[in-house]
């Protein structure tokens, strides 16, 4: 498999799972019964149904969550990949002093990777608050409705700032452990 | 003139032919009581005077036009980033909207009929008409200022089309969906049109852009 493959390939799979919990999440918190508690719990067949119902809900949001995802993945790549050369050599300015931490926790580490990653949360956000807003409600069913828009909005913003934010670290750690592990061979 | 800003210049003799053209198109009108209307021109009904009135306007236009062009060649724009700036923010401006207004001609043509175009102009009012123009101005505008604000349009390489549709689409499908309402229609062409433009539009003014710059190192080079 070709370098630039594979990478695009860990990119398109890191942005994949990260978006499945995001999906997950939309799916619980921007999703409710449109049948009270009170008469799912005395009607059990019915609170099956709506179970059933809310359940094929989550698979469609978990479906286009991912594949979002997945395509965020390979456009963060992209516009990784196109930051110029010096970009990806100055590392970041970092205050004398500041504890070092572990992994993606020490944050950006070349400038290349503070404006892709801007550039990809941007993305994201926008991608991930016109999906709350204008997707979600194509998959209303008769039992499962969506809330309303101010609490998707701001669960799109939250949400997706989360996992769109280490789409780019993870896939350059993921990366840098197989590299690491082909020269120790 | 080494530091010619070519859009600058498009720019200057845009508002010289508009403030011309139209101010003389306006002034005429109510000086000979013509009682033509801007929106509705049948060319079929009008006289001589009207189609030499007409004729005037757009070479009084043209001469402003020339004008523009002068004032905004005399303008030194001498870093390339403001060039790159003002060169992206014309060419969505004056392309988004071209294919705005074509977009909307050939939608609304197939959709009304020319026989009953008259009468459905009439029908609508003035706003539409006005925000045909006025939503793609400041939509594309927005569309150009956000790209370049989050760096994925830049002067140091092609911008790609992917990163730039993301954005552009939702905005451009909003200005689409006012702009059907306005016009009092129903149905889901605003979606279609709303991802169409961006698509037709973004690689289309990537070239202008690149024209652009090569025309400026090209006037900067011989003199």
């Amino acid at each position: 498999m070709k370098e630039g493959t594979k990478a695009t390939g860990v990119f398109f799979l890191t942005g994949l799972v990260l978006w499945i919990s995001g999906g997950w999440l939309a799916s619980i918190v921007c999703f409710q019964p449109i049948i009270p508690h009170e008469v799912m719990a005395e009607n059990k067949e019915l609170a099956i149904e709506v179970i059933n119902a809310w359940g094929m809900v989550t698979l469609k949001v978990v479906i286009i969550w991912a594949l979002t995802g997945g395509i965020l993945g390979v456009v963060i790549s992209r516009l990784f990949m196109a930051r110029p050369g010096y970009e990806h050599f100055s590392p970041t300015p970092r205050p004398e002093g500041m504890p070092k931490m572990p992994g993606f926790l020490s944050g950006p580490k070349t400038m290349a990777e503070i404006y892709a990653g801007f550039q990809g949360l941007i993305l994201g956000v926008i991608i991930g608050v016109c999906g709350t807003v204008f997707i979600l409600p194509l998959l209303e069913t008769e039992l499962i409705v969506v809330k309303q828009l101010s609490i998707r909005i701001i669960f799109g913003l939250i949400a997706t700032l989360i996992i769109t934010v280490p789409i780019l670290p993870f896939s350059l750690g993921i990366l840098k452990k197989i590299y690491e592990r082909r020269l120790l061979r | 003139m080494k530091t010619v800003s070519p859009a600058l210049m498009r720019f200057c003799g845009m508002v010289g032919f508009l403030s011309f053209g139209l101010g003389s198109f306006y002034l005429g009108n109510k000086v000979f009581d013509l009682g033509l209307s801007f929106w509705i021109i049948s060319w079929s009904e009008l006289g001589a005077k009207e189609i030499a009135f007409i004729v005037g306007a757009f070479v009084l236009g043209f001469l402003g036009m020339f004008i523009g062009w002068g004032i905004g060649i005399s303008i030194k724009v001498r870093s390339e980033t403001t060039d790159f700036v003002i060169s992206s923010l014309w060419h969505y401006l004056a392309n988004g909207s071209i294919l705005w207004i074509l977009i909307w001609i050939m939608y609304l043509t197939k959709t009304i009929g020319k026989e009953n175009a008259r009468e459905f102009a009439e029908s609508v009012g003035t706003l539409p008409w006005i925000c045909l123009f006025a939503i793609p101005t400041v939509g594309w505008l927005l569309i150009a200022g956000f790209l370049i604000l989050i760096g994925l349009l830049n002067e140091r390489h092609k911008p790609m089309l992917l990163p730039c549709l993301i954005p552009s689409v939702p905005i451009v499908t909003g200005m689409n969906y006012i702009q059907l309402h306005l016009f009092g229609m129903e149905g889901n062409a605003w979606i279609v049109m709303g991802i169409v433009m961006p698509i037709i539009l973004i690689p289309f003014c990537t070239f202008m852009i690149m024209r652009d710059k090569f025309q400026r190192w090209q006037i900067m080079s011989r003199i």
